[in-house]
């Protein structure tokens, strides 16, 4: 096998594949990355087995091959080396590959490419195509509501789900649910599958906040892939049954705020500098034309601040575990946010004021202050 | 068989059961003796476990020559005249028993020479028959030796432990009158070892040294307090000083050891939690009392005492020692081993033992009983700053003595273990997190079962909890601070547990709720290998240093270990 292509590009597609590179793992071959040539083009892939990335990325192929290189040792290494072309030599019988760039030159020991996993050879079927941009912000906006804890993997991923034009995004991790919703022509007529937050978080890196070239989202026994150009995201789903979440949006409400996104999320992290080790709670006060935002933690202290808002209906005290009004209030971008609440035992509803487009309710329930 | 009355040598017999069970009863009486002659030095040395030979030489006043032969008659004493006496004792022995019990059950010889008189006297007697007296050239003091032990009583020889588990006895009973009497230098031969020795300096803390190896001089905190007509002294270990089981749990009223289970309960519920399952702690108190608010005179071989205020003392008790364990230093002395003299060979020695108590081994010294490097008294809680994590699992940092490491999780099981008993105990009960959809959680049933006696226990911290046909239950709550745990694997931990722990004392409300509390501060905890933000690390070092109990996790594994610069040093071979 040899190949030649720019320092650049060779960097690349490391960098992207690198991702899918286990920290911790008892399988060696998975510290590797696999190099392949595909006819005028080198194939890079990297897996912890749960997500697999690939990439292609265009060289000069001298000779077709394959090898495996320890992930860690490559990427510094060619990070290191000067903006020329590099030239790839693997020497097979003695299991070791040379990199050459101007007058530095490695002998690196390979592995065996036979041993390293396959991937998934088909894409399956096609289940959406979005555009990076709206798939950016529907991960973004849901995929932060996950459970942390292992005891339901079923919590752990983001619920994908198409019912005729409506695709939703919603993770929930008991406390609180975060769901997305945009309307689309571009998908099959019904799914509903449960992706890993990870391989959502991987690939939502990779996504242009502006970009519009459209990622395809297909389905493939348990597994799905996200393909855009050159590059391939493929991962586990996670079984389980996703709780009906539809119940638990509440159809209405008694009092209704609105206020400015930004002040609201200021407020309620001041309120959580108080807590120390533990979780931090918030009250509020709503009333007349404020609200009050109020935390206690025993033996710290106190802090009080009130917000000026839009308040119609019912007056209304209730309490928050400051984290999950962060966590929410951070991943909006609205300018303002609406809060809707019935009483200080039924969950609260968050919504963006004039968002990006698409459908977003966050529900949260309450904390009792006994 | 027709009636007849017994005479006098079976009679002897049967009464010296009553004082003399075992080779290290033998020993008891006779080092009382010698301390009630005003010894100050008493040797003790024994073959095969005391069977074979119990010689107790001491350098004390003697006894008169007229007198020698009535000290081997029962009810002799010279240390009780009337019956009002009793009440004011404060000599060791008082009834007049020990000596013709000895001489009932074995071959006795009783060498004697009162200091100022210038020849001294031997008496020899066989199963309670006087043999032979005559005089005797011999140093001030008594030595008596005796040989043979239940040669005439096959029974009672029968009853009888390994020689080691006697040996260790014995080893174990001079350990606590050595304690008690640092004044005394005690010397225990047994099967020609040593196997203790003090020095008679008068200092106890010096004494428990000689005794526990020197390293554990460090761990040992002295104790104060007073109430209920009592004053407590002596040393309590640091939680880094335990034992495989409860013989260094050592008891003296007005300067006689004593059992009391009032007085072990009282011990082992100021270091509640800060033990490992089924280690001891190490502590000798010194309780000095009005002679009236003490009956002595509960059992024939006087190991047993009853108290007039036993709320009160339990109080006074637990009090003066969970004072002194406030002493100890939240860092853990870790690090190299230092050099010096051997560790005694008491732990050795005392090993049969624990077996022939607890039925369990290995006995002796813990790991964690380590001889502690040498060091400054160091200020108990000194700040900390956070260097970084280790292996995800250890909090390295510093503070002006040296490096310290903090196991994460047991420092945060015992931040959440707080936090959960001050809400139980105070009453006031800890946010609650709703949630969207009540967990159905399926139990074994097992977990069933054991779920009925902590539902209340449940309820009060803020679960709602209900059942929902079967053996399924809905969570409808949880509190805020155990968000995400796995009540079911909790159920489950305390199903384990209580296979695997006595039965009795389980179900005691406060032992329930201790239990409780230890498996969900386990399961809500960080785990090892978990990688925690500067910011996170800091906020649990700073609550963990306010904890009333820092020193250790609920389950008494320890939180933090320390080395200090010198140390460090040395090992660099800087100095």
């Amino acid at each position: 096998m040899k190949f030649t292509c720019p320092r650049e590009t060779f960097l690349q597609g490391l960098q992207i594949v690198q991702r899918a590179v286990p920290g911790k793992t008892t399988l060696p071959i998975l510290s590797g990355i696999l190099l392949e040539t595909a006819q005028d083009r080198l194939r890079l892939v990297a897996t912890d087995l749960e997500l697999g990335i690939e990439c292609f990325i265009p060289v000069q192929v001298g000779e077709a091959g394959s090898t495996v290189l320890e992930a860690r040792f490559l990427t510094d290494i060619v990070r290191k080396l000067p903006e020329l072309a590099i030239d790839f030599r693997v020497d097979a019988a003695r299991g070791q590959v040379e990199i050459r760039s101007g007058t530095a030159r490695y002998t690196l020991h390979a592995m065996a490419p036979a041993d390293f996993p396959t991937l998934p050879e088909t894409d399956g079927e096609k289940m959406w195509d979005v555009d990076q941009r709206t798939l950016r912000r529907m991960i973004r906006e849901t995929s932060f509501a996950v459970a942390a804890d292992e005891t339901r993997p079923f919590l752990t991923g983001v619920l994908w789900e198409v019912t005729g034009e409506q695709v939703r995004l919603v993770a929930t991790d008991t406390s609180r649910l975060a769901l997305a919703e945009v309307t689309s022509a571009n998908q099959v007529q019904q799914a509903q599958v449960i992706i890993p937050t990870k391989c959502l978080a991987e690939l939502s890196r990779l996504l242009e906040p502006g970009g519009e070239t459209p990622v395809r989202v297909t389905l493939s026994g348990n597994h799905v892939v996200f393909s855009l150009p050159e590059i391939r995201f493929i991962s586990r789903l996670i079984e389980g049954q996703f709780p009906s979440y539809q119940q638990v949006i509440p159809r209405s409400f008694k009092t209704k705020v609105e206020l400015d996104r930004e002040a609201f999320l200021g407020a309620a992290e001041r309120a959580a500098l108080l807590a120390r080790d533990g979780p931090s709670i918030v009250k509020a006060n709503i009333g007349g034309e404020s609200v009050g935002l109020s935390a206690y933690v025993p033996e710290v202290g106190q802090s009080e601040e009130r917000l000026s808002a839009t308040i119609t209906g019912d007056d209304c005290e209730i309490a928050f575990n400051t984290r999950f009004l962060i966590d929410v209030l951070r991943v909006l971008d609205s300018e303002r946010v609406t809060v809707e609440l019935t009483g200080r035992h039924s969950p609260g509803v968050i919504r963006p004021l004039d968002g990006d487009g698409g459908q977003y309710v966050y529900v949260v329930m309450p904390v009792m202050l006994r | 068989m027709s009636i007849a009355v017994l005479s006098e040598s079976v009679i002897n017999q049967i009464a010296a059961g009553e004082v003399i069970e075992r080779p290290a009863s033998v020993v008891k009486e006779l080092v009382e003796n010698a301390l009630d002659a005003g010894a100050h030095r008493i040797q003790v040395a024994v073959e095969r476990g005391g069977i074979g030979l119990v010689r107790v030489t001491d350098d004390g006043e003697g006894i008169a020559p007229g007198e020698v032969e009535l000290a081997f008659a029962r009810h002799a004493t010279s240390k009780l005249r009337r019956v009002e006496d009793l009440w004011a004792i404060r000599t060791l022995g008082f009834r007049g028993e020990a000596l013709p019990s000895i001489a009932a059950v074995a071959r006795v010889t009783l060498t004697t020479r009162q200091p100022g008189e210038p020849l001294g006297r031997r008496v020899e007697v066989t199963g309670g028959t006087l043999e032979r007296v005559q005089d005797w050239g011999a140093p001030a003091g008594t030595t008596v030796e005796v040989r043979d032990l239940f040669f005439n009583t096959p029974a009672r020889r029968k009853f009888l432990k390994s020689e080691s588990a006697e040996a260790a006895r014995i080893a174990a009973l001079l350990t606590g009158l050595a304690v008690v009497h640092p004044g005394v230098a005690f010397s225990l031969v047994s099967d020609g070892r040593t196997v203790l020795t003090t020095t008679g300096a008068g200092d106890l803390r010096e004494t428990l040294a000689a005794l526990l190896g020197p390293g554990a001089v460090e761990n040992l905190l002295p104790i104060a307090g007073e109430g209920a007509g009592i004053t407590v002294s002596g040393y309590a270990g640091s939680a880094g000083l335990t034992w495989a089981n409860r013989s260094w749990e050592l008891f003296s009223v007005n300067g006689r050891l004593v059992e009391a289970r009032l007085l072990q309960a009282a011990t082992e519920k100021a270091y509640a939690g800060l033990l490992p399952l089924r280690r001891f702690p190490v502590a000798f108190l010194q309780l000095t009392a009005d002679p009236g608010l003490v009956d002595v005179n509960v059992h024939p071989a006087k190991r047993e005492v009853r108290f007039r205020r036993e709320g009160e003392l339990f109080q006074v008790v637990q009090r003066a020692v969970a004072a002194a364990l406030e002493r100890q230093p939240l860092y853990r002395p870790a690090g190299p081993a230092v050099s010096g003299p051997p560790a005694p060979r008491v732990a050795e020695a005392l090993l049969p033992l624990a077996e022939a108590r607890d039925g369990e081994g290995p006995a002796g010294p813990g790991t964690t009983d380590r001889p502690a490097p040498e060091s400054p008294a160091a200020p108990s809680r000194q700040p900390l700053r956070f260097l970084g994590q280790l292996a995800a699992s250890y909090l390295v940092g510093e503070t002006a003595e040296g490096l310290v490491l903090v196991d994460q999780h047991a420092a945060h099981e015992r931040v959440i273990f707080d936090t959960l008993r001050a809400g139980l105990l105070a009453g006031t009960p800890l946010p609650v997190q709703t949630l969207l959809w009540p967990t159905q959680v399926e139990l074994s049933p097992a977990e069933a079962e054991l779920l009925t006696d902590f539902l209340p226990l449940l309820a009060s911290l803020g679960f709602a909890v209900e059942p929902f046909g079967g053996r399924s239950i809905l969570l409808r709550a949880v509190p805020v601070l155990l968000t995400g745990i796995d009540l079911r694997q909790v159920l489950a931990d305390l199903v384990e547990e209580a296979e695997t722990s006595p039965s009795s004392a389980r179900r005691a409300p406060t032992a329930l709720a201790e239990r409780l509390l230890q498996r969900l501060a386990c399961r809500a905890a960080v785990k090892a290998n978990q990688s925690l933000s500067p910011e996170e690390a800091g906020a649990l070092l700073e609550q963990w240093q306010t904890s009333a109990q820092p020193w250790t996790c609920p389950h008494g594994r320890p939180v933090a270990l320390r080395w200090t610069l010198a140390e460090i040093a040395a090992s660099f071979l800087r100095r």
